[in-house]
């Protein structure tokens, strides 16, 4: 799991968020104190009504006027509601947006090692449930937590108006609401984030329920699969069912402590009129604050239920940035594009050490073949070298520079890796191009596209370029994906490129035409090709030959042949076949 | 999509909790009641202070509290239900639509993206348990409503005349006012899920991304659309809280209105300034049944939308079905045929498919698995002399396995995502320490070793989904163990070495041999590796099969079959060949993984140690 922000980091980030929009927020809070006086205009007019119409000095006049106090202050209410509530949401809606921007920027900054770790279910849950629980908390608990705050002190407020002493007995609730709450939120947090994760482990369980589908049924795995789902809803439904067991001891508390100061106003109203403090009317309005207060403080405490899942669900949100906040601190500046490797060791943090020292120096423009059995180590070294991980010791500098410490930004469009792996993003076809070159015109796309050989089929798509494409749109065959995935290479441009296996996808004989065109684009480029085909290898300024982590061999094709070892005798078993020239 | 669809399907789930959603309505009501009667217990001892001061208030202050207690009991009591509903309809829809996903292989990629499905599984369940819990509520509402009215027409008629009449008339108004809300709350979710896509995409395709760097760029087409989300967002903010607004004025206006007649009846004599508390109690009492009514009308709208998308998943139909009449499943050892290549799988054979065109062998494979009755339909596969399609689907699945080369891992303990038998066959006997053994056999067969030597607790440690933690060749390897893991009677396997260095290829061609013994094995490859080993090789010409030898016959046949052979397998035609120029450049697409794979059968490298285990680097 990707890790989960504390407390006081998720308090820190609200109250910065609070401070930057502090303007905006004061508006609300001025419109709803507005909305809330209007809002408490009518006890008090029945209050006074009341002590009218005891007393006997109410006329039927009296009471149209009334009845024209409560349309306006209705009619205030809500049109001043209306503006505090927009501009609330207006606030909400851009707080979001830029959360959840910073987030993307963060997701897309973690270290790959972190994600894969992480899973895609859990990722996949922080960028759509979280994101979701944490805009309602801000398009519509921030709000509202402003409007009933405001709307409780003014209640407050106006009963202390009507009779100080009555309006004290309105607190008699706070010992019993404070109480609970305080036992409910200690427990709630760890609660609702268990919750949050059961869900992120249900869409992850479906997701590859999916994804797996055609395995599914090809092994008659249908049922553990179900038993599977089921564990996953089980934890749900255990986890949905703890919070609710918090929930039944909570809400009676609260349920009592809102009612219980109704009671104690009564009870001491009743006192208050025996002895001739107060009057009927008095105690009748103050009764009614009472009660009215229990609309707002229920809803707000209802939110500091949600706070916690938005809270919660921040957290792992705001997590993700503190991943990030690990790497790339230093800003070291490359010199030159020399690339080096030295004692190169590394180890995946649950495993093995996977390369036990490699030493590696690429001359600027050469180009190395690297060959080896798979679990040699070969696509480490290729991620190591592009500085996606950094290595356990040693180390690998790109001008001077160390290479996993170089911003990613600043790391690109110098060096670049392209492995067998493929993903055609949601969008157009330009788009997934473009993700390699902004600022690319048609023509240079259409040009990449050329050098790959995927012209053809790319243009004569329905729009041509802008044919959307990605799982919502075209799908694309694994080989035409790989296509893309060199196209966006060619325009990227980088000086140094790690190639892993980046054509096995392509029909053999298309392939080594590519490999050629792409040669020629490439010219003058370091070029670090995981080699699966022997032509690579031969092809290449230098051969590199690697088994179990470390270099065996190291050196040109006719030095390699001299030297007589593995790849001499690969090369040679490859040249003595029958049906294969020499 | 039939138009009953939805309906039957929240009738199917409403039957299967008819015990919670009768205790939510009937706790909804009675904590509903409680609140009716706090106004006229309020009034009541108002009055009785205005007569008879303290000692006139304490007996209503009694019954106060009494029904405080009750309200607090029943607020639990609802709140249970209402989760439970909720929580009980979206869990089981949940699993309904997981299951069937589970059931219908491929059938449910076709129509659906994992996104589509998981967002049906997370969110439409959710949609749907939201209405049953505002179904319960909403019936407490109405109940309450009526209550309210019954009071106030014991009062005065005219009262409850104005209470009966203007609430369903304020819940007209405002439903009329919600169409517009929605509108552009359609419009603001299809941006939503747009830009959730986006995100999605980014988590599944960060290792593309930092390859290249173009994390920037789609950072600011995520941008871009996170904008446009804000814009929609305001604008829904425009109509909505006019919507707000609307609530605060017509329950104000309803209110006022209602205080009002009630103070003329106060004047006139006709009730009590009490009781003019009581119906100003009620009017704001009543705003909770309004909203909760409000609410409900929104909740049933997006509820059906959910359960419509829920019916349309849940009518995705497998591939392949029993048919009305099976005939019983074949004795053991039984041909298979496929009619429209001519290709016949002996049993307790080793044999291969070749073909210059991959996609016709592949296809063929499926057809001996029945992977989708439609292609069976026009070219049957006969087994045991039947046709595939007249036997049961268990039956074809427990005995023909088919494996493709890019099959999926599962999440979980390794162990249990490898040794699938007791799925496949619950109840067969055998220790932990035999099927230890078994496990070991199959990892070994397939040279998984160094994958399992990574793991830190071996077969017990958890493996993530897709089993992303191992390379593409280790992924390979292992759904080849569990392949064999399976004891298939028959099991068919496409390109199986296709992501394997030669030397691993190598010895996993050899060992699946012999690990497959007595049993029958069909693999679709080229890899002369893997076709060394076959008993029969059929190479397929146009679909059809052209001959049938061994791999070493075939090297050696002088006709066009043979050289046929030789131009797929070898991946090596001659260029001294002059009558085949055209497949020249052939000759340097022969991979290394090829080469270096003949170099160690044939000796001339020696094996390399890290993937061997001592004690068997001799045998191959």
């Amino acid at each position: 799991m990707l890790p989960i922000a504390d407390g006081a980091r998720v308090r820190a980030e609200v109250a910065s968020l609070i401070r930057g929009h502090r303007i905006v927020l004061s508006v609300v809070v001025a419109l709803q104190a507005l909305a809330a006086v209007a809002g408490l205009l009518s006890p008090w007019l029945i209050g006074r009504a009341i002590d009218a119409l005891t007393n006997g000095t109410s006329t039927s006049t009296g009471i149209g006027l009334v009845l024209v106090a409560l349309v306006c202050a209705t009619t205030v209410q809500a049109l001043v509601t209306r503006f505090a509530q927009l501009h609330a949401l207006r606030l909400g809606e851009t707080i979001f947006a830029r959360l959840r921007e910073r987030f993307l920027r963060a997701v897309l900054g973690l270290p790959l090692a972190v994600v894969e770790a992480a899973g895609t279910g859990d990722m996949l849950a922080r960028t759509t449930t979280d994101i979701d629980a944490v805009a309602q908390m801000v398009r519509f608990g921030i709000p509202r937590i402003l409007v009933t705050t405001t709307t409780a002190a003014l209640t407050i407020g106006a009963a202390f108006l009507v009779s100080p002493m009555l309006a004290i007995a309105t607190l008699a609730g706070v010992p019993i609401l404070f109480a609970g709450t305080r036992w409910y939120i200690r427990r709630s947090i760890p609660a609702y984030q268990r919750q949050l994760a059961s869900y992120g482990r249900l869409i992850g369980v479906v997701n590859e329920t999916v994804e797996g589908a055609d395995t599914i049924d090809a092994l008659a795995l249908a049922t553990a699969q179900q038993a599977k789902i089921d564990a996953a809803l089980t934890e749900r439904r255990n986890a949905e069912w703890y919070t609710l067991g918090l929930r039944s001891i909570w809400f009676p508390s609260t349920t009592l402590g809102l009612l219980v100061p109704v009671i104690v106003v009564l009870l001491v109203g009743g006192a208050a009129l025996d002895s001739g403090i107060a009057t009927a009317g008095q105690v009748a309005a103050i009764t009614l604050y009472t009660m009215q207060l229990s609309g707002p403080v229920e809803e707000l405490i209802g939110w500091m239920d949600r706070i916690q899942v938005g809270a919660a669900a921040l957290s792992r949100i705001v997590g993700v940035e503190d991943v990030d906040a690990e790497i790339r601190s230093s800003h070291p500046d490359p010199l030159d594009e020399r690339v080096v490797a030295e004692s190169v060791r590394f180890r995946y943090p649950e495993g093995g050490e996977v390369l036990h020292g490699i030493d590696l120096v690429p001359a600027v423009g050469e180009r190395i073949a690297v060959v080896g059995p798979s679990g040699s180590g070969k696509s480490t070294l290729g991620r190591l070298l592009t500085g996606i991980a950094a290595p356990t010791s040693g180390q690998v500098t790109l001008g001077g520079a160390e290479m996993a410490q170089i911003p990613l930004d600043e790391l690109r469009g110098r060096v670049a890796l392209v492995t067998q792996e493929h993903h055609v993003f949601v969008g157009t076809l330009a788009e997934n191009l473009r993700l390699a070159a902004p600022a690319a015109s048609a023509q240079e796309l259409t040009a990449a596209l050329e050098v790959v050989g995927a012209d053809r089929w790319a243009l004569s798509m329905p729009n041509g370029l802008e044919t959307h494409v990605g799982a919502t749109g075209v799908l694309l065959t694994p080989a035409q994906a790989q296509q893309v995935a060199l196209a966006r290479l060619v325009l990227l441009d980088p000086h140094t490129l790690v190639l892993d296996e980046a054509t096995s996808l392509i029909d053999p004989r298309a392939a080594r035409g590519l490999e050629q065109s792409l040669d020629s684009v490439l010219e003058g480029r370091t070029v670090i090709a995981i080699a699966h085909r022997l032509h690579t290898a031969r092809d290449a300024d230098r051969i590199v030959v690697m088994r179990g982590g470390v270099i065996v061999e190291n050196g040109a094709h006719d030095e390699l042949l001299a030297a007589d070892g593995e790849y001499a005798a690969l090369w040679a078993a490859w040249s003595s076949q029958d049906s294969h020239p020499a | 999509m039939s138009r009953g669809g939805p309906f039957r399907l929240l009738w199917w789930q409403a039957r299967r909790q008819p015990g919670t959603l009768a205790a939510g309505i009937l706790f909804g009501i009675a904590w509903m009641l409680c609140q009716v009667a706090w106004p006229y217990l309020v009034s009541q001892a108002i009055d009785g202070g205005t007569a008879g001061g303290f000692r006139g208030i304490v007996p209503w202050v009694l019954a106060l509290a009494g029904v405080a207690l009750a309200q607090a009991g029943f607020a639990v009591l609802r709140h249970r239900m209402a989760v439970s509903n909720w929580l009980r309809s979206s869990l089981s829809l949940s699993r309904r639509v997981a299951h069937h996903s589970a059931a219908t292989g491929a059938a449910i990629k076709a129509g659906t993206s994992p996104g589509e499905v998981a967002s049906t599984v997370a969110n439409d369940a959710i949609r749907i348990g939201e209405l049953f819990d505002v179904t319960a509520r909403f019936s407490g509402g109405v109940v309450s409503y009526a209550a309210v009215g019954a009071i106030a027409m014991a009062t005065s008629v005219q009262l409850g005349m104005v209470v009966l009449v203007g609430m369903p008339l304020l819940v007209l108004v405002m439903t009329a006012f919600l169409r517009p809300v929605q509108q552009r709350q359609a419009r603001w979710r299809a941006e939503q899920g747009t830009l959730a896509d986006l995100a999605t995409d980014t988590v599944v395709g960060l290792r593309v991304l930092r390859g290249i760097g173009g994390e920037a760029y789609f950072a600011r087409r995520y941008e871009l659309g996170s904008e446009r989300l804000r814009r929609r967002g305001i604008e829904m903010a425009q109509v909505s809280t006019w919507m707000d607004a609307l609530q605060i004025l017509l329950p104000g206006l309803f209110m006022a209105v209602v205080v009002w007649m009630a103070a003329s009846l106060v004047l006139d004599g006709a009730i009590s300034p009490g009781e003019l508390v009581t119906f100003y109690g009620f009017s704001v009492f009543l705003i909770m049944p309004l909203r909760i009514t409000v609410e409900a009308t929104g909740a049933f709208a997006r509820g059906m939308v959910a359960a419509r998308r829920m019916t349309d998943v849940l009518a995705v139909e497998s591939a392949v079905k029993d048919p009305e009449t099976p005939v019983p499943a074949p004795e053991t050892a039984t041909e298979l045929a496929d009619v429209a290549s001519g290709i016949v799988i002996r049993p307790g054979r080793f044999s291969a498919i070749v073909s210059d065109d991959p996609a016709s062998a592949t296809t063929v494979a499926e057809r001996l698995a029945r992977r989708d009755d439609r292609s069976l339909r026009e070219s049957q596969v006969l087994w045991g002399g039947t046709e595939l399609t007249r036997h049961r689907v268990k039956d074809v699945r427990d005995r023909i396995v088919l494996v493709g080369s890019d099959a999926y891992l599962f999440s979980g303990p390794l162990r249990n995502a490898l040794d699938i038998r007791e799925v496949r066959r619950p109840g067969l006997p055998g220790s932990a320490a035999a099927r230890r053994r078994r496990v070991d056999d199959a990892l070994a067969a397939v040279a998984a070793q160094d994958a399992l030597d990574a793991l830190p607790r071996g077969l017990d440690e958890h493996i993530p989904e897709r089993g992303s933690n191992f390379s593409g060749g280790q992924r390979q390897r292992l759904s080849l163990a569990r392949a064999l893991l399976s004891d298939a009677e028959v099991l068919i396997l496409v390109e199986p070495t296709s992501a394997l260095d030669a030397n691993t290829e190598a010895i996993v061609a050899a060992r699946l041999r012999r690990a497959r013994k007595g049993l029958t094995t069909v693999v679709v490859s080229s890899s002369p590796l893997l076709l060394a080993q076959a008993d029969e090789v059929h190479v397929l010409d146009g679909g059809r099969v052209a001959g049938t030898g061994t791999h070493d016959g075939l090297l050696r046949r002088a006709d066009p079959v043979g050289r046929q052979y030789r131009s797929v397998v070898a991946r090596t035609v001659n260029d001294a060949e002059p009558d085949e120029p055209v497949v020249s450049n052939e000759t340097w697409t022969g991979s290394i993984d090829t080469v270096w794979a003949q170099a160690v059968s044939t000796g001339s490298i020696p094996l390399p140690h890290p993937i061997t285990n001592p004690d068997e680097s001799e045998e191959d």
